[in-house]
């Protein structure tokens, strides 16, 4: 006799699987399709991650913090031995190279660095290698550039080479050959940024040799300290800052925390914060992710959305399967044996597509970041496979137990005879139509009856949109934020140090200032150069009988200079007074009385009024047209004829202001200064801020403002013994125009901004009107004429070269600006872009899926429709009508809900940068559709191959 | 005159691995009008014969021929426009649309075939099947017997000249059984339809005019019943 095997759990969960494969062939798909989504999320946050690491050692080098000629003040091997040092290496700087003697200051520090040193800085070589040999260089590549070298390895260069001497270098330049092998990634452009110190002093180099190269005679190497402290010194730092934090009420600082660890390292001396450096903290173009939040809200967004894929998956297999549970349950099994039954076949399903599902998002995300290049990397980490397969398996099994617990809970009759569907549908309450047409009413009906399902898609589609509304904005906002606007309104920037041609009181046109008519002639003449615009600013005062206590209210300002500060104020005790007016205020903020300045520029002005300082800033007309939506108007209208012809000006000024401050807990203030109250500048403490001397704007659009404008013939500052300013001979001007609108502070962009309070703004053909003279552009921005390329930007930059003469002229390139911005945005991009490609993957799953189940459980359906004379036109339009309902509704969550969370932002946040995208959404949506219309299409085409009495057979 | 009729009708299956001739050869011909029973043992191929005459399936070989037209050279839409205008059918277990209440399930194919609905056949149709004060509910609110006399209703809706009924007491009791069948055949009377029952019930059988009786898928007898 035959003998049988023993039945148990696994073997009834195996018997399963291998007898109803058609059957599990969607279930797997979809198990599969949602584990590579939450693996290739975790996936691609640890490549994100470890790329966001990479790159910020690739720009700061793999160091925390490093001193300059560190013998003379620290003992870092002590350190090492008292357990705060893990990590450190020695830069030997040799010398200073430059290849024009004009341009000294673009040169760099050449160095070699020790093998600990090398991995500290992360030395990342992009063409050729490291120098081995004597008279061989490697140099970063923005360096070769700003040497004028071509950044190609292999070439002979030629540099002017200052030896170091210990502490500076050696006046005596030496011309010395190097070969060059190799050219590196930029370091050091960040970290002069970063330190704000010129590059012959940086300790950072950009070029570099190998240690057999020799020192310049008569010198002595200039030594630069690279170092990580340990764990535990970190630790106990953060601890102390955290402490720090407390106390004060202050966000934790980075430089307190890296002082912290300075002082374990036996400092022979205090050294200035600004030589300690944090490299691991600062990575600019990837800042809007730094934030560990959103990159976790992110991963949990798309694990729900993965886990949402699983239970459909689920759900439509058990569906499909309610007999069969019937059966078993009428046979005697519990609920308990059901869950385990169909759970073990989940886990089976999930231990077979784990290694081919982690398999294929682990190959897609590496391969997205080799595709990626450059700082994109992922690095191969045990850890995050297993940590990742185990997450993906726990995901699914936890979201597998959801539409189990639910169909184990039916009854036997229930699971056989779908009786829930008919109980619902007598509790339903329907329409009787009299005609109507049948696709329609069909669809209808249908959506009335499983509502759930549709419920459960309208989420994702809404889910889908919202991301993706919001991504694109936070992109597009992130966009016009990064320096990116520099390069949409002017290519080109020029300015000129020492403008405004003013002493703190009066003008002074024949001091040196401004782009001079010569050189905007020589601009014009550039042919890659097409239209020119920019700013002017004059200074002027508003004459007014007695200061109002919005202007005494922002003398605390350094607008201020009718009364002497006094420093010494105790402010603590501020709070005890009862009066929180501008009076008590200025008791404790300013010594008694006007100082003798302003008596004196009074005199000067022949004026027994009183005298508030208000610069005028002046944009060209073009500038407005561009921004004119932009600003946030309290009173008034701009009208541009208005201001072109002198007559109106606009007035920047915040309706309420208030001193702002937040009171520490050991009792002291912590001032923020005269803010607008309406509008609190962003800090960690928000919440706790007070403010003291709340005042309201006086003046409304439509009042006069006398403006009195002083130039002094003077060629330089003079100022008496006592530091007084002489004005010299002064000329009065005197000008009353109409305040057309009031508006609040305002910056658009880096180039057109007035945060001062009671400043006037105009166009320059307003300023020149009311001034009466032909001032020089301050600041004047240029468009290309064609898109600029690298070519035409080192042609252009070579041309504004030429055109500096030595006096503080400067320019600045868009396109070089904003090449890391750019590569910033685009990895920003590209990030969104996955997710969103994840979602829409995840979101058209569980569509399809829904339909697909729908579609079968629909099979005798639609064999009764076939039989009464439907055809496969009307059966689809049915069903198209059905898809179209889920994505109307989804469709419509969505975006109200876009609109409505976009209103809430900017209200809260008072953030009006944040743009409001939603084209990206609906052609998404649009695909999402026409995917699902034709995947629905070929499941009906495929039903109606079938006979329609295969439709109709009972199951 | 023949309604419909078949020449050497075969209907092959592959069960497994073996082939199946579910209906083998049959020729065979109705009048218009005609009330006419297949029965036979189970698996005999009655079913599958009506459902090939009535281009519910494609036949293996053979042809249907309505109206003195081929049906192998109609397409799937000429197909869908025949069965919703000139046949109706009454399926053992009903197959209502489930979303549509009993007026709706019933004015369907009428609905399709964007016609407008002839009240007056229609109130006849319900009247004489004694389902008016069913028409408002869902058929999952209605007993089996009402569901049947919808479905007979639907299968009337389009005045169709042949209605094809699938065991269509089968799902009854004894007594809704014996008043659908006297439904159908005095509706078949009364609007001079054909009628083409399938049942494996020799009282039902014994109803018809005609009797053909099939075995392994071929016509062993083909009576009058006078």
């Amino acid at each position: 006799m035959k003998k049988h095997k023993t039945l148990t759990v696994n073997r009834l969960a195996v018997g399963n699987l291998k007898t109803r494969k058609k059957q599990y062939t969607l279930m797997i798909i979809g198990i599969l399709l949602a584990m590579i989504f939450s693996s290739g999320t975790l996936f691609f946050i640890s490549c994100f991650q470890s790329s966001r690491e990479e790159q910020a050692r690739r720009e700061s080098g793999n160091f925390w913090g490093y001193f300059y000629q560190p013998k003379d003040y620290i003992d870092i091997e002590q350190g090492k031995k008292d357990g705060y040092i893990e990590q450190y290496g020695y830069g030997h700087i040799i010398g200073y190279g430059y290849t024009d003697e004009e341009k000294q200051d673009k040169g760099t520090p050449i160095a070699w660095l020790d093998e600990d040193a090398k991995q500290l800085y992360y030395v990342t070589v992009l063409e050729g290698r490291y120098p081995e040999n004597e008279g061989e260089i490697a140099l970063e590549a923005d360096a070769a550039i700003r040497l004028g070298i071509e950044p190609k390895a292999g070439n002979e260069i030629t540099l002017s080479v200052l030896t170091a001497d210990g502490e500076a270098y050696l006046p005596q330049a030496n011309e010395k050959t190097y070969k060059l092998v190799g050219i590196l990634e930029d370091k050091r452009a960040h970290i002069e940024n970063f330190n704000g110190m010129g590059p012959e002093n940086a300790p950072m180099a950009a070029a570099f040799v190998s240690e057999k190269e020799p020192l310049g005679a008569g010198g002595k190497e200039n030594i630069a300290l690279y170092y990580n402290p340990t764990e535990e010194a970190i630790d106990e730092s953060i601890k102390k800052t955290d402490e720090f934090g407390n106390t004060y009420d202050v966000s934790p600082l980075n430089e307190y925390f890296l002082s912290d660890v300075y002082e374990k390292l036996n400092p022979k001396e205090t050294v200035s914060r600004s030589m300690i450096h944090v490299a691991e903290w600062y990575s600019s173009t990837l800042a809007i992710f730094t934030s560990v939040s959103v990159i976790a809200v992110l991963a949990v967004v798309l694990l729900l959305a993965s886990c949402m894929g699983i239970i459909n998956a689920f759900t439509t297999n058990l569906q499909e399967r309610r007999r069969q549970i019937g059966l078993l349950r009428a046979v005697g099994t519990t609920k308990r044996q059901i869950i385990n039954i169909f759970g073990r076949e989940a886990f089976i399903i999930t231990l077979i597509c784990a290694p081919v599902s982690v398999a294929i998002s682990y190959f897609a995300v590496w391969l997205f970041a080799e595709l990626m290049g450059g700082s994109f990397i992922f690095l191969p980490d045990p850890f995050v496979l297993i940590g990742t397969t185990i997450v993906s398996v726990a995901c699914v099994m936890l979201s597998a137990l959801i539409p189990l617990y639910f169909a184990a809970r039916v009854s036997p009759m229930q699971a056989i005879r779908n009786i829930d569907l008919s109980r619902k549908m007598k509790r339903k309450k329907i329409k009787q139509e009299k005609v109507f047409n049948a696709p329609k009413l069909l669809a209808k009906r249908s959506i009335k009856f499983y509502k759930a399902k549709q419920i459960g898609v309208s989420i994702i589609l809404a889910l889908t949109i919202l991301l993706t509304c919001f991504g694109f904005s936070i992109l597009k906002t992130e966009l016009n934020n990064s320096g990116w606007d520099v390069y949409n309104i002017g290519d080109y920037k020029v300015t000129r140090g020492g403008y405004p041609m003013s002493s703190n009181f009066v003008n002074m046109p024949n001091l040196t200032g401004g782009i001079t008519s010569a050189e905007l002639n020589e601009l014009a003449s550039f042919p890659l150069f097409g239209s020119m615009y920019g700013s002017k600013s004059y200074l002027s005062f508003i004459e007014t009988e007695e200061y109002s206590d919005y202007m005494e209210l922002l003398s605390l300002s350094w607008q201020g200079i009718r009364y002497t500060i006094n420093h010494d104020n105790g402010l603590s005790a501020l709070l005890e007074e009862e009066k929180r007016d501008v009076e008590t205020l200025k008791k404790y903020w300013f010594v008694e009385g006007e100082n003798e300045q302003y008596t004196a520029l009074k005199s000067a002005a022949k004026t027994e009024k009183e005298l508030f300082r208000s610069e005028i800033k002046a944009f060209d007309e073009i500038l407005f047209d561009k921004n004119l939506k932009r600003f946030e108007i309290i009173d008034g209208k701009i009208n541009i004829d208005k201001l072109n012809s002198g007559e109106e000006i606009i007035l920047v000024a915040p309706r309420r202001i208030g001193f702002d401050f937040i009171l520490n807990k050991d009792g002291s203030l912590y001032v923020y200064g005269i803010n607008d109250v309406d509008n609190l500048p962003d800090s960690f403490y928000r919440d706790k801020r007070e403010i003291f001397a709340l005042t309201t704007l006086d003046y409304k659009a439509g009042d006069k403002l006398k403006l009195k404008m002083l130039s002094s013939e003077a060629t330089n500052f003079s100022y008496t013994e006592e530091g007084k300013e002489e004005f010299g001979n002064v000329t009065i001007n005197e000008k009353e125009v109409k305040i057309g609108a009031i508006v609040s502070p305002f910056s658009f962009g880096d180039y057109m901004s007035c945060h001062d309070e009671l400043n006037v703004v105009t166009t320059t053909q307003g300023l020149d009107a009311i001034t009466g003279i032909n001032l020089p552009y301050e600041e004047l921005l240029i468009d290309s004429k064609s898109e600029v390329t690298e070519e035409t930007d080192e042609l252009a930059s070579a041309f504004l070269n030429s055109l500096v003469s030595g006096t503080n002229f400067r320019y600045y390139s868009g396109f070089e600006q904003n090449q890391d911005a750019r590569e910033g945005i685009q990895t920003l991009f590209i990030c969104l872009l996955s997710i969103v490609v994840l979602f829409f993957s995840i979101c058209a799953s569980i569509v399809n899926n829904s339909l697909t189940a729908k579609i079968r459980e629909s099979k005798r359906e639609i064999g009764t429709l076939r039989a009464v004379g439907a055809s496969a036109k009307e059966i689809t339009q049915s069903y198209i009508r059905q898809l179209l309902s889920m994505f109307v509704w989804g469709c419509s969550t969505g975006f109200v809900g876009y609109i409505i969370g976009h209103i809430a932002i900017v209200a809260y946040f008072k953030d009006q940068s944040l743009t409001f995208e939603m084209w990206q959404a609906m052609l998404i949506i649009a695909v999402l559709f026409l995917i699902c219309s034709i995947n629905l299409y070929a499941k009906i085409k495929k039903e109606m191959k079938n006979s329609i009495v295969e439709n109709i057979r009972e199951l | 005159m023949n309604i419909i009729e078949c020449v050497d009708l075969r209907k092959e299956y592959l069960s497994g691995e073996n082939i199946v001739n579910a209906v083998d050869g049959i020729t065979v011909a109705f009048e218009q009008g005609e009330f006419c029973a297949i029965t036979g043992p189970s698996g005999s191929g009655k079913s599958t014969l009506l459902h090939v005459l009535s281009s519910l399936e494609n036949p293996t070989s053979g042809d249907v021929i309505y109206n003195g037209k081929k049906l192998s050279g109609y397409n799937d839409n000429q197909l869908s426009v025949l069965r919703r205008r000139r046949f109706g059918f009454v399926f053992q277990a009903y197959n209502l649309v489930q979303e549509l209440t009993g007026y709706e399930n019933i004015v369907l194919p009428v609905m399709l075939d964007r016609k407008k609905v002839d009240e007056k056949y229609i109130k006849r149709v319900i009247d004489m099947l004694g389902i008016e004060d069913r028409l408002e509910h869902l058929p999952s609110a209605l007993s089996g017997g009402q569901q049947q006399r919808i479905a007979i209703a639907r299968a009337l809706a389009n005045k169709p000249s042949i209605l094809f009924a699938d065991e269509p007491t089968g799902n009854l009791d004894g007594k809704s059984g014996r008043e659908v069948l006297s439904l159908l055949k005095y509706v078949g009377k009364e609007f001079g339809i054909t009628l083409i029952l399938v049942t494996h019930d020799l009282h039902v059988a014994e109803q018809a005019e005609r009797i053909i009786t099939i075995e392994d898928g071929r016509i062993v007898r083909d009576s009058k019943n006078l």
